[in-house]
């Protein structure tokens, strides 16, 4: 019943660099203050200092690494094409509070696709009303782990500055292009554009003075391009009004210089539609536990035992997030191990899995699937982990661990010497045909 | 790349999805649900060492997505939030019907934040009573009858709206 409020799961957009990136400054910023508490006084005497020393000096001289001084100073403007500035230096606009960022790892052809979409979008004439100015002038559009492509920048106008978040993705028809599922409070209308663009616009009027007006547009482009525009603002005590009216944002969906390109072949993120299944059920948690048959799953010699976890018995799976899982101790001689299977919705981007790590295999599996094949090793507990994806677009993931999960303690130790599974079996369960739904 | 970094991805990449779902069936908000995520994800980074070692980690991230939505969720202007606005790309006809989708998540949305994560800790996340209560800092005592209460009052809003699904859920 859950599950169903999970439909429609747009693309995941979390970008992996922006993480670690974010996680890094923190990091250092918690350093920082563990060294800055120490040397405050130190500080507030060396500050005061050069407070002195610079009273009635003239002007400080612009430094090009200050960003207050990105602020005050325009863009230069040129007619050569090509983004102003690039990906990893994309100011962060105004309203962009917990966004992720764009760049992010790709493909090489979503790579070549970002170059191509940035020098036609750099050759693009925005539709702003007068007095209104895009800052970065030509903004890159950067290519994204999940493959889409995506930019931002700011307008600044006499009224207030507003950021403007637009990203590209292969559209997958036909997907929800109406206001249905929207909450009663946001402004939604939908038309069609000359070029049989269908727009979506929606509008969440602020509830409160001091918040922006939020507006997102959505157009379906006959080429197959999906574009998003969201324009927003920084909440203040009087936050700038909406500047790209109806029209306006028509005109960006609709820009011929935002097509993607079908010569340059969709990478493995974007190329197979996602289709939800069935909400899990016990009946076909039943079902997949009936095409498992002891022999693939168990081999010779070894028995399956029960862990308290599934409460269900041994080598049957039970519904779990969304999904299905299986636990089981495997027993022999030599002690017993896990085996953990999961079966989970297709992911929301369509991507594959993929490799990290120096102890990690891209395989293909012998009925064509590629696969991961992972070994990770946490002081003596060893696990294999088998990585794929059915051809329904669920995704498999198959571990075996030389740890018990009978009074399973998370600092424990190996309960027997490797696991009980190896390589060859995991891909035995791997090429099951039912393991989906 | 280091190994903490390797590690870390190799994370990112099994668990993000799986935090951005919880995180939107607590607040009803891809864009917010996404950001709850990435707010987590952030904070892992910086503890992973000790997460890691201390086989803790999934559960520091659900603490911080549910605690985030909770107190986000309690906020008055939380109905700005609530636009959904993506460029969906999900095929409609592999999709549950359009109105039980609404049905259920309008009547997640009407639960009281406290039973919502309730709910969600405990029939979603499967997350036993026990560690359900120490996650929201509450007695068993209170996440059983939240839960129960936030069940009923699903049911309740559920076949209200739709008498079909009485039988589903």
């Amino acid at each position: 019943m859950i599950a169903k409020a999970l439909a429609g799961e747009p693309p995941l957009r979390i970008d992996y660099d922006a993480v670690r990136t974010s996680g890094r400054r923190r990091q250092a910023r918690r350093h920082l203050g563990i060294a800055g508490a120490a040397a405050l006084s130190v500080v507030a005497v060396v500050g005061a200092a050069v407070t002195v020393s610079q009273f009635g000096a003239g002007p400080a001289t612009d430094d090009p690494a200050d960003p207050a001084s990105d602020t005050v100073v325009s863009a230069p403007s040129s007619t050569a094409p090509g983004p102003s500035v690039s990906c990893a230096d994309l100011p962060v606009p105004p309203g962009a509070l917990g966004r992720a960022a764009q760049a992010g790892p790709a493909s090489a052809e979503d790579e070549l696709q970002a170059v191509r979409l940035s020098e036609a979008f750099s050759r693009a004439t925005l539709p702003l009303p007068p007095g209104v100015s895009a800052e970065p002038e030509r903004p890159p559009l950067c290519p994204t782990s999940s493959g889409s492509w995506s930019t931002r920048f700011t307008l600044r106008s006499p009224a207030g500055d507003r950021g403007v978040f637009l990203s590209l993705v292969r559209s997958r028809a036909p997907g929800y292009r109406d206001c249905t599922l929207l909450a009663t409070a946001v402004d939604c209308r939908v038309s069609t554009a000359a070029d049989g663009t269908t727009v979506r616009i929606l509008v969440t009027p602020p509830d409160r003075p001091d918040v922006p007006v939020r507006v997102e547009a959505a157009g379906w482009r006959p080429d197959g391009t999906a574009v998003s525009v969201l324009e927003t603002g920084a909440p203040g005590d009087n936050p700038a009004p909406r500047i790209l009216d109806d029209d306006a944002l028509t005109r960006i969906l609709t820009l011929p210089e935002l097509g993607l390109s079908r010569s340059a072949p969709a990478s493995t993120t974007t190329s197979a539609p996602v289709s939800l299944p069935q909400a899990p059920s016990q009946r076909m948690a039943d079902r997949l536990t009936a095409t498992l048959t002891t022999g693939t799953v168990v081999p010779s010699g070894m028995r399956a035992v029960q862990v308290p976890q599934a409460r269900v018995p041994a080598l049957a799976f039970f519904v779990s997030q969304g999904g299905y899982k299986l636990t089981a101790d495997l027993v022999d001689s030599q002690g017993a191990g896990n085996l953990f299977i999961e079966l989970s919705p297709p992911a929301p981007d369509g991507m594959a899995p993929r490799c990290f790590g120096p102890d990690c295999e891209a395989i293909t599996l012998p009925d064509g699937r590629p696969g991961v094949l992972a070994r990770t090793i946490d002081g003596q507990v060893v696990t294999l982990t088998l990585n794929t994806v059915s051809p329904t677009g669920t995704q498999v993931s198959i571990m075996s661990r030389n740890r018990s999960a009978v009074g399973e303690q998370k600092s424990a130790g190996p309960t027997r010497r490797t696991p009980p599974l190896g390589r060859d079996e995991l891909i035995g369960i791997a090429i099951n045909p039912g393991q989906h739904w | 790349m280091p190994d903490r970094d390797l590690e870390f991805r190799a994370y990112f990449e099994a668990r993000a999805a799986v935090l951005r779902r919880t995180a939107f069936l607590l607040c009803g908000d891809w864009h917010k649900a996404e950001d709850l995520a990435q707010t987590a994800l952030v904070r892992l980074y910086v503890a992973w060492p000790r997460l890691h070692r201390d086989g803790q980690v999934d559960a520091y991230a659900r603490k911080i997505v549910v605690r985030a939505a909770i107190d986000d969720s309690r906020r008055w202007f939380r109905r700005r939030e609530t636009a959904m606005g993506e460029v969906p790309d999900i095929q409609a006809a592999a999709a549950p019907g359009v109105d039980d989708v609404i049905d259920v998540r309008r009547a997640l949305a009407e639960l009281p934040p406290g039973q919502r994560a309730a709910v969600v800790l405990r029939y979603w996340e499967d997350l036993p009573v026990a560690e359900t209560a120490q996650l929201l800092g509450c007695s068993e005592g209170t996440v059983k009858s939240q839960a129960a209460k936030g069940l009923a009052a699903l049911r309740r809003l559920l076949a209200a709206g739709r008498p079909v699904l009485r039988e589903q859920s």
